[in-house]
């Protein structure tokens, strides 16, 4: 007995022992808010901890597949692109900033010509050696074989696609001018070339040494844990790297940006990314002072834990994303226009909203109404057959198409729900929904791998997906039903096809609202699939680092990470 | 003993090569296509992206357009020669992510034993020697609780306390123990405790049921009569006697140690095999699925191949 109290206390003691202990991470630097309001001259100094929500970086060639949503920090920080987004809310909301242009012309609607800043150096590394970016990198990378041609299918099909379909040529007519010739224009152009899922210049040398280098590991030669790829023109350098634990970025002495009052930037010493995957130890960190931001996913319940904490500023925004249904319109029963607009107007979306633990999530249409002039105001949306909470004349008008359609009597459906987040949540609410009308869906849940190759295969009746809005341009919101990405949600129709042409050469944005006005009252129509509501991303940081936001595309913060700085006092 | 070692090891090659190929053969029958993941692994479940001429090349590039059991016959004969082949996902070499991932693995195994063994043994002890008293009822509810209680809610739990109470929670980023020990133990502490406290629990109940058998038998009143101490009898005749069932279940415990670091591997930011496991069947990365099942079965295989072993050492009636 006295054996075993002795014991349990020892075990008590070396617990508490150890939890007082200095951790393996850096303790925070002060436990307390900055004073109110202050944000005062920007100080140089600083490290900045971001989490990665990953394992490890696959590729440090920015143009593969499967990296770049989880890992734009290293691209964002470590590359540039041409252009940037501006320092607001919504990409959309401002004009796109030269980033590695210091000014640009447009001679006509299907030319541009980016005139370099110069003297930018890419990072002194070997085999770059910090020479000088210059146009012909603009060139070589844009019309890199490998990428742009399909030899590698990991490319992002994003860069393969503006590649190969939308530029005619890239001239450089002198060592800082380049002239991109498009085959038509191309509204969302501008975008795209500050847009870091695309655009991010690489060193022909390093790619062409690793590519060379037949002992390299990875994709075709092209990076598992190769940092030898990671050169580029950005405000950091890549110091370490440790697979699995994660990295450090240190100031880039020779950075050619700087801030709007002449300081050099970045302010920060360095930026260091700690892979972590699950989302709740990720706030439980930053609780624990070992983070500074965690990036997005945050719910309800982090963010008020965080708010309760005193030391974060939390900021949030409304993105693209959001659960959906997705119908199959290449065969029974969702072939037929006139059902999928029957469950569009069933289905109130205020009511599967409830479940969601995030605040500010709000029905939307097509494209949100934040994102303007392409959004639809909300004060519209919320009046609008099947969006309006009042759901008595949806339902009216739905029963009557259902009897019309002779299905008046019910039937039923398989519903794929994807596992994780609360999809399956969403879709008990929809299945109740839809039992009131003697709908029966029957719910299906798998796994990501399994939803992916009933959707490529088009082996389902209605599949609910996470989100819509892929990227900052309305054209994004609507990618499943154009062009080539049709081949995965298997509808088309001719006429959004004409409208979708119409809206990517209208250079004008009032008119490209119009034109998305029409293909939104079309997908009303048509429904090929069932937007249900949007989703908020939170963002939060310890608040002695100053000018840090959030943003639906959070490749937009990255690029500003080299104005954040840390208020010491 | 040798003839039985041999036996045993020759026994070993049908079943890690059954195991292998039932693996095989379920990884293929799973709907999912590891080529589809990494075609649409830039959208969270926007397959934009993936077109067929892509599909085709990436499978021709992976070697995934030869028959099935072709596949098979070529892996196998790697594992021959030493090669568990590369990641699909990743292409990095399978053995390079095993060197790195299972000593982490490991020693959360290891310490989670440890941490059952001081506690099953003690509580198992004392609740066989004082039978029916308060701190049999306790050990017992400690039993029923560690059996009752997920691992995983247990570690949750561990963290939610830590971060509400103290702001601290051990380190998110693997620090390996030959770099810096302390915050290596800080950072497996609370794991271990999660796994060891759900097998302290049966290990215990088995200790004391075997003990309370044990302590019945003529030779041990008859060691009291001759006057030894109480401690004298439960440690040298008691827990020897009753020590071997309670052995045999350690070494199936090990066995799911190894394969249930998963969950705790992801709460704690551990990057063990455990993860790497659970990720690669995510993916249908089947190569690295493969190696590891190989690679569990054959622990497996050793594991128990050493208890069976050690029945000799602990009782000397045993002979092979």
């Amino acid at each position: 007995m006295r054996c075993n109290t002795g014991l349990a206390l020892a075990l008590a003691g070396l617990a508490a022992g150890l939890a007082g202990c200095a951790s393996g991470a850096p303790p925070p630097p002060e436990d307390k808010a900055p004073a109110a309001g202050a944000e005062g001259r920007p100080e140089y100094g600083g490290s900045f901890r971001m989490r990665v929500a990953g394992a490890e970086i696959p590729s440090f060639d920015p143009r593969q597949e499967g990296i770049t949503g989880q890992y734009f920090h290293v691209n964002g920080l470590v590359y540039s692109a041409m252009m940037r987004y501006p320092y607001a809310k919504y990409a959309t909301s401002a004009p796109m900033e030269c980033n590695l242009c210091e000014r640009w012309e447009q001679p006509d609607p299907s030319t541009y010509v980016f005139h370099l800043r110069q003297g930018i150096k890419w990072h002194n590394k070997p085999p770059v050696n910090g020479r000088e970016f210059v146009a012909e990198d603009v060139r070589w990378t844009m019309t890199d074989g490998e990428g742009v041609d399909g030899k590698n299918p990991r490319y992002i099909r994003w860069i393969r696609d503006l590649s190969a379909k939308q530029i005619a040529r890239i001239e450089t007519p002198d060592k800082y001018t380049v002239r991109i010739t498009l085959k038509q224009p191309y509204a969302p152009f501008l975008l795209y070339m500050g847009n870091p899922y695309i655009y991010h210049f690489v060193p022909r040398e390093a790619v062409a040494a690793a590519r060379s280098d037949t002992n390299k590991e990875g994709f075709l030669g092209l990076g598992l844990n190769d940092t030898s790829l990671a050169i580029g023109t950005g405000p950091f350098t890549l110091k370490e790297y440790t697979p699995k634990v994660g990295g450090v970025l240190a100031r880039n002495p020779d950075y050619f940006r700087k801030a709007a009052n002449g300081d050099s930037l970045p302010y920060l010493d360095e930026v260091r990314l700690l892979f972590i995957t699950d989302h709740k130890l990720r706030t439980n960190a930053m609780l624990a002072g070992q983070l500074d931001t965690g990036g997005i996913y945050l719910d309800d319940f982090d963010i008020n834990k965080l708010e309760k904490d005193g030391r974060f500023s939390i900021d949030n925004t409304l993105t693209g994303f959001g659960p959906f249904v997705l119908f199959n319109t290449s065969g029974k029963p969702f072939d037929d226009a006139r059902l999928r607009r029957a469950f569009h107007l069933i289905v109130d979306r205020y009511e599967v909203m409830k479940p969601t633990n995030m605040r500010l999530t709000q029905v939307e249409r097509w494209t949100p109404s934040a994102w303007e002039p392409y959004g639809t105001p909300l004060e519209v949306v919320e009046k609008l057959p099947g969006y309006r909470s009042d759901k008595n004349e949806d339902h009216a008008e739905a029963r009557k198409i259902l009897k019309d359609l002779g299905l008046d009597g019910g039937f039923k459906f398989n519903l794929a729900v994807q596992t994780g987040g609360q999809d399956e949540q969403f879709a008990t609410v929809l299945q109740a929904q839809f039992k009131a009308f003697k709908i029966d869906a029957n719910i299906e849940v798998l796994d990501r791998a399994t939803t992916l190759q009933r959707r490529v295969d088009g082996a389902f009746e209605a599949m609910m997906q996470p989100q819509i809005c892929s990227g900052p341009d309305p054209e994004d919101c609507i990618q499943e039903f154009t062009r080539d990405a049709r081949e995965n949600s298997k509808f088309s129709h001719p006429e959004l096809d004409r409208l979708d042409a119409l809206q990517a050469q209208a250079l004008d944005a009032k008119e490209r609202a119009k034109i998305f006005g029409q293909i939104y009252d079309l997908l009303d129509q048509q429904q090929p699939s069932l937007s249900l509501f949007r989703s908020p991303w939170y963002t939060a940081w310890r608040k002695e680092f100053q000018g840090y936001m959030a943003q639906p595309h959070t490749e937009g913060i990255i690029h500003w990470v080299d104005q954040v700085w840390r208020k010491k006092s | 003993m040798r003839t039985f070692l041999v036996r045993r090891l020759l026994l070993a090659i049908p079943t890690l090569i059954g195991a292998s190929l039932l693996i095989f053969l379920i990884m293929r029958v799973l709907p999912g296509d590891v080529v589809l993941m990494i075609l649409g692994a830039g959208g969270e479940g926007n397959p934009y992206g993936i077109n067929v001429p892509d599909v085709e090349r990436l499978r021709a590039l992976l070697h995934l357009d030869r028959p099935p059991y072709e596949q098979y016959a070529l892996w196998l004969w790697d594992v021959v020669r030493g090669d568990l082949g590369t990641s699909l996902r990743s292409q990095a070499p399978i053995a390079t992510e095993v060197a790195q991932r299972l000593p982490v693995t490991l020693e959360l195994a290891f310490l989670a034993l440890l941490v059952s063994l001081l506690i099953a043994i003690p509580v198992g002890v004392v609740s066989a020697l004082r039978q029916d008293s308060a701190a049999d009822y306790v050990g017992r509810l400690f039993a029923i609780g560690g059996l009752s209680i997920p691992d995983f809610w247990l570690a949750s739990l561990f963290l939610l306390l830590l971060v509400t109470w103290f702001r601290w929670i051990p380190s998110v980023t693997y620090t390996p123990f030959f770099q810096d020990p302390v915050t290596n133990l800080q950072q497996f502490l609370f794991p271990a405790l999660a796994l060891g406290v759900s097998t302290s629990a049966s290990v215990a109940r088995m200790l004391r049921s075997q003990l309370l058998e044990v302590v019945r038998q003529d030779y041990i009143r008859t060691a009291y009569a001759k006057g030894l101490r109480e401690r004298t009898v439960v440690l040298r005749h008691a827990i020897k006697n009753a020590i071997l069932p309670v052995v045999t279940m350690l070494g199936l415990r090990v066995g799911r140690l190894l394969g249930g670091t998963v969950i705790l591997e992801s709460i704690f930011n551990l990057p063990g095999v455990g993860r790497l496991l659970l990720d690669s069947i995510s993916w249908r990365d089947f190569p690295v699925v493969q190696a590891l099942v190989l690679i569990f079965t054959a622990s497996f295989v050793a594991v128990n191949l050493l208890v069976d072993m050690s029945y000799a050492w602990l009782d000397p009636r045993v002979r092979y």
